[in-house]
């Protein structure tokens, strides 16, 4: 399955969307702008791992906080300051995360793979998590929402360490190869 | 096996923050000499940035969320941000006041001179309000009643970091010098380390092309729960930073009371 330019829809219902005149990728934005397009993402992301509002939601600003003063306050293109977000909404969130957090990973990732909305990004990622085989759907989610490395996930699955990154690499470059596009389409935003 | 096909099988490890401690640093020196290996961990942090979408909806955050989310990140500010060119933070900050003062003034008068500025000038004065109102902030944070501070240095050499914790008002102000600015893609991280225990962050930040820096950083549960730091490090790390420290600290010092 190939997967058209992915929009970035407002995860939240009250999001506001920001004007057209705010679109152009590249272009710079409002912090506030930034937040109502991608904060309900970020909040979904930090709760599944923390799995408490209030260590989300501080998840959340300090995560904001963050890519935003490494992109110089709104100076880089949109996506790449969503790359950075989420990529500091996950750190954030597995260092807040309870300590039983990794064992209900599979199934939260796998119930979300049958959530999303016909059309919508959240779609296009569940259908291709839902092709990978279990083995990498499994370690994937273990190290996505589990925060585990790989020798934490072998000794979990009680496999090699071998096994385990192959089948991260596997489902990795599967998910890059249907989501991601050169040079700029990743995500339209 | 070459030494970059050894490697490339760690790209998608590293790029999901799931490679071993242990492996990071030999991996991030390998990454440091192969572009082929940068751009593959890119565009494979891309793909799991995606992932994000896969999180069941966690319903919608508090209202107070957003406002939070904007005060914090106004907060946490580089000093290299372009409406604080003007002064640097070593200014005493009467002065620093006077100046912003006179500026006020100044853009007040212009303001009935030139109606065709008008929103120009504007601009500018909420951008001077807002400095003046960060350095308060920042002063006050410096010269509060429960402070303790660490000086940052390579071994055997002089400060070039200084990081005062505010107990009163539950954050962290860094100050740098000839610390040199941390390339795209990498940011220089803080860590609170307690005897026995892992490194914590304390968050991220960044220098100017001078090596300059002043950030204020919020002070997380985790750490304001845990007790008296012993050791502050500094480390670069990826953009976005590290859930520990993925190289030995550059910067380090120990905490003591200025009180």
């Amino acid at each position: 399955m190939t997967v058209a330019p992915l929009p970035l829809t407002p995860a939240t219902p009250n999001s506001a969307q920001p004007s057209d005149s705010s679109l152009g990728v590249g272009g710079q934005r409002t912090l506030g702008e930034l937040y109502d397009q991608f904060g309900g993402v970020a909040y979904s992301l930090a709760y599944s791992i923390t799995a408490d509002r209030e260590r989300a939601e501080r998840v959340v600003t300090l995560s904001f906080a963050a890519a935003w003063n490494e992109h110089e306050r709104g100076g880089a293109a949109p996506q790449q300051f969503f790359f950075s977000l989420m990529s500091a909404v996950r750190a954030n969130a597995v260092a807040h995360k309870s300590a039983d957090r990794s064992e209900t990973a599979v199934v939260r990732f796998d119930s979300a793979a049958t959530d999303a909305n016909s059309g919508s990004v959240e779609q296009a990622v569940a259908h291709a998590l839902r092709e990978l085989p279990d083995t990498q759907r499994n370690v994937l989610a273990l190290a996505y929402f589990g925060g585990l490395a790989v020798g934490e996930i072998a000794a979990e699955l009680q496999a090699p360490m071998s096994y385990v990154n192959e089948n991260l690499q596997a489902a990795m470059r599967h998910l890059r190869s249907v989501l991601t596009r050169r040079p700029s389409s990743v995500v339209s935003v | 096996m070459s030494s970059h096909e050894h490697w490339a099988e760690s790209a998608a490890a590293y790029a999901i923050d799931a490679l071993d401690t242990s492996e990071r640093p030999a991996f991030e020196e390998h990454l440091s000499t192969c572009a082929a290996c940068r751009a593959d961990v890119e565009e494979l942090r891309e793909a799991a940035a995606m992932l994000a979408f896969a999180a069941p909806s966690g319903g919608a955050p508090s209202a107070e969320l957003r406002e939070r989310v904007l005060r914090e990140a106004r907060d946490v500010r580089p000093i290299e941000s372009a409406r604080s060119r003007r002064t640097r933070f070593t200014v005493l900050p009467w002065l620093a006041a006077a100046a912003c003062l006179t500026l006020a003034v100044l853009t007040g008068v212009s303001l009935l001179r030139e109606r065709d500025e008008s929103a120009r000038l504007a601009l500018q004065l909420e951008h001077v309000r807002t400095d003046l109102a960060v350095r308060d902030s920042t002063i006050a944070a410096f010269l509060g009643p429960e402070v303790h501070v660490v000086s940052l240095s390579p071994t055997g050499e002089k400060p070039s970091m200084r990081v005062f914790w505010n107990h009163t008002r539950n954050v962290f102000i860094v100050t740098a010098f000839n610390v040199p600015r941390a390339p795209d893609g990498k940011t220089y991280q803080l860590w609170a380390i307690r005897k026995g225990q892992q490194p914590l962050s304390m968050g991220t930040f960044n220098t100017d092309a001078t090596g300059r820096a002043t950030a204020i950083l919020a002070v997380t549960a985790v750490i304001s729960d845990g007790g008296f730091i012993d050791i502050c490090g500094l480390t670069m790390e990826p953009a976005g930073g590290s859930n520990q420290p993925t190289e030995t600290p550059r910067l380090v010092g120990e905490w003591r009371h200025t009180d």
